[in-house]
């Protein structure tokens, strides 16, 4: 009686472990990092140099603007070479990907709906929209609006954000591809746009956007109206911010930038204070060169494009 | 629950990195904060917005730390030319600035702050250094040729290049600040007074560009469809400060040896007149499409009447010399030796054709691109009465491609097609020799 009860106990316990085995095997995840992940992001100091993307012969990078994490794959959009290329979770190559007939020329902004990725292309003047395994499945098309230069797309609340580069405006767009709202101006003034770059929203519908040639980020509340100067402009303790890029919000709703002549990631909260910053130059591992591209995958993981290093590099807690 | 081993891990490997960092990013947050304390003014970038804002400073210069020569902060030091990085983080692709140097194009900056006007991209006068629009405009209709050859500006990484008329060795560490001063200078583009490169002696020197002092540029239509109007002759001394041997403004030229890098050789000269040799019946100055010095009337041949600054799309391939091999493409503005063609006329050739498909080519349902054999005469290339199709009659529009002066593609704005055979006739249209197209002046197609 007892061997038989031992018998059924281990079994099972054999069989619980194959489960949790398999589960992580065919995600591709490290059950360690989903463990570590149930932390919340430290402000208290950078995350740690985990890992980078290089370019590799067969399929180079040279100036990788973006990154993006979606169905367990990393994307990586790279103006220099006019393509995007998909990698596995732990980094390792799959394609590149193909929109429709023709090719990319200048990719940039990603973001996903949920089910599908759409991609920003600036020379293209187009956002063209995949599946979530990478295959092409149409143009993003846009009524009563034209785009210009598309290059930081973010989706929330049903909504496609879009920033132009060429028009200096952030466009919202619904999913059928009807302009909904218009934001800013070119300029340098309040409320006003000198290449916006990265762009995120948060639950209220308030639009963040990296305002590069202005050296700061411009806010404009849902309706429409900007906030006053926006954030980093004359903030005191924040008079370095220098060409921001790369901008997204944590779970926490603070605001991860990627400052490229700076060659430093910042960390600000909605409110304009400064959580952490670190960085330096250099081409070792761990340093930053050039950023554009900032993305936190849902582990916690902090991606960034380093334009002077052709590479992604990876970061941790 | 966290992972001790890995994290502790993590920290040793960051401390090393930290102990290297720490120097370099407190020196640089302390040199930060010291500068101006409030972005009051916000910049528009660092050229030109010194005096309002010295954050602008920052961003390419560092103080104690620099890495790069003339206190370029720099990046990735080593592997590839930081200041190629740090100009093209703005100049490529649009992100950063309207001039896209790395692909050739210009970002039309008067469609600003409308929802509804359609964007374009137009050709820089100076090519591109990556690709160059091979159609220019609305930006659904552009398309991109590669760069044959071009100002190998992102790979000196601190090693001197041979200049053609210059040192044998190499003359110069290329940049793009060897040209151009971030700073601001006299002329609408920028550039430098004087370029540093090596002596016959292969000592460094420091060179003049212009004797005057200033080079006469100025760009009209800026950050659109620009036009660049030369104001002297002073290009030719500009590339003559690195090519100078090649810079040769003395009659006679082509007849007596000159140079001081390589003596004995005879030159093309610059600086006169387009049609002012003796000798044979030079070309019509109807069909004189390439860029002119203000000299002698806005008659003159400088530098850049040939050739291109910072690279072409052309194809050079059919002339091939036994020590050279394959002439490369030598930042050409025309295929083969058209550059010598559009002055010197030696014979007309064949009258031009069209080339058939996939050169010829609808666009969309309202636009078609028309291939020809050779460059053609602006004028009548861009005269809509010159084309006729089968129910649409004339296009509304024709222009020259990749730009308004040089070109061998027409891109023609017709009436919306449907899916049935239509043929294009064209007739009136002249090349560069001034030979009217004859046979070979058809194309037929399905609409879409």
């Amino acid at each position: 009686m007892k061997k038989k009860k031992l018998a059924i106990i281990i079994l099972l316990t054999i069989l619980i472990g194959i489960l949790v085995f398999a589960y992580f095997f065919f995600l591709r995840q490290n059950p360690v990092n989903l463990i570590r992940s149930i932390n919340p992001l430290q402000y208290s100091k950078p995350p740690g140099f985990l890992y980078a993307i290089n370019s590799e012969p067969d399929h180079p990078l040279d100036s990788p603007m973006a990154v993006y994490v979606f169905n367990n794959k990393i994307f990586v959009s790279d103006t220099g070479v006019g393509k995007v290329l998909a990698y596995d979770y732990n980094g390792k190559f799959q394609q590149y990907l193909q929109p429709g007939q023709g090719s990319f020329r200048a990719p940039y902004g990603m973001a996903d709906d949920g089910t599908n990725l759409y991609v920003a292309d600036i020379s293209l003047g187009k956002i063209f929209v995949f599946n979530s395994g990478g295959t092409y499945k149409k143009q993003f098309s846009v009524k009563g609006a034209q785009l210009g230069g598309p290059g930081g797309l973010y989706f929330k609340g049903g909504k496609l954000y879009v920033s132009d580069l060429q028009k200096q405006m952030v466009f919202a767009f619904d999913l059928d591809g009807n302009l909904l709202k218009a934001y800013g101006r070119e300029g340098h003034g309040s409320g006003e746009l000198s290449f916006p770059n990265g762009i995120t929203v948060d639950d209220q519908g308030t639009v963040y956007t990296a305002d590069s040639g202005n050296n700061r980020i411009a806010v404009f509340n849902a309706d429409g109206s900007s906030v006053e100067r926006g954030i980093g402009a004359g903030d005191p303790g924040n008079s370095n911010m220098l060409t921001p890029r790369g901008l997204q919000r944590d779970s926490n709703g603070n605001l991860w930038m990627a400052m490229g002549l700076a060659n430093q990631i910042q960390v600000l909260a909605p409110d304009g204070r400064k959580l952490l910053e670190f960085g330096h130059d250099g081409k070792n591992y761990g340093d930053i060169a050039l950023p554009n591209g900032v993305f936190i995958d849902k582990n916690n993981r902090v991606y960034v494009t380093e334009v002077g290093n052709s590479r992604v590099s990876v970061f941790g807690y | 629950m966290k992972n001790k081993g890995l994290t502790n891990r993590f920290r040793r490997e960051f401390c090393k990195m930290k102990k290297i960092g720490i120097i370099a990013s407190l020196s640089l947050i302390l040199m930060l904060i010291m500068t101006a304390t409030a972005l009051a003014s916000a910049t528009s970038g660092p050229h030109g917005s010194f005096t309002t804002n010295t954050n602008g400073c920052a961003a390419c210069h560092k103080t104690h730390t620099a890495q790069g020569k003339w206190l370029i902060s720099s990046m990735a030091a080593g592997s590839q030319n930081d200041v190629y990085r740090v100009c093209m983080y703005c100049h490529q692709a649009g992100v950063g600035s309207h001039y896209d140097e790395a692909n050739g194009q210009i970002m039309d900056s008067t469609t600003t702050n409308s929802t509804t006007s359609p964007s374009a991209k137009w050709a820089t006068s100076a090519g591109g250094f990556n690709y160059m629009p091979g159609i220019e405009g609305a930006a659904a209709l552009t398309t991109t040729s590669t760069v044959t050859s071009n100002h190998s500006v992102a790979n000196s990484n601190g090693t001197t290049q041979v200049v053609p008329g210059g040192y044998a060795s190499g003359g110069i560490e290329l940049r793009c600040d060897s040209c151009h001063d971030p700073h601001g200078s006299t002329n609408d583009r920028l550039l430098v007074p004087s370029v540093k490169i090596l002596s016959t002696t292969g000592q460094t020197i420091s060179v003049n560009t212009v004797s005057s002092g200033r080079i006469g540029i100025a760009v009209a239509n800026a950050l659109t469809n620009e036009t660049v109007i030369y104001q002297d002759d002073n290009m030719s001394s500009f590339c003559g400060a690195c090519h100078t041997d090649f810079f040769n403004t003395s009659a006679l030229s082509g007849e007596n040896t000159s140079g001081s890098y390589t003596t004995g050789l005879y030159r093309h000269r610059v600086n006169m007149s387009w049609n002012s040799w003796t000798g044979s019946t030079p070309n019509s100055s109807s069909f004189m499409v390439l860029p002119l010095g203000a000299g002698n009337g806005g008659t003159d041949v400088t530098c850049i009447t040939c050739h291109f600054a910072h690279g072409t799309s052309v194809s050079v391939t059919n002339y091939t010399s036994a020590t050279a091999g394959v002439r490369p493409a030598t930042l050409l503005r025309m295929d083969e030796r058209g550059v010598c063609q559009n002055c010197h006329l030696k014979q007309t050739g064949a009258a031009p054709t069209i080339t058939a498909a996939p050169s010829t080519y609808q666009v969309d349902k309202t636009h078609l691109v028309v291939t020809f054999s050779g460059y053609l005469d602006p004028a009548t290339a861009t005269n809509t009465a010159n084309y006729s199709i089968t129910t649409l009659g004339a296009p509304s529009a024709a222009t020259l491609q990749p730009t308004a002066k040089v070109g061998k593609q027409v891109l023609l704005t017709i009436g919306s097609t449907s899916v049935t055979s239509y043929t294009l006739t064209v007739t009136g249209v002249k090349d560069l020799n001034g030979t009217t197209i004859t046979t070979g002046n058809t194309f037929t197609w399905t609409g879409q």
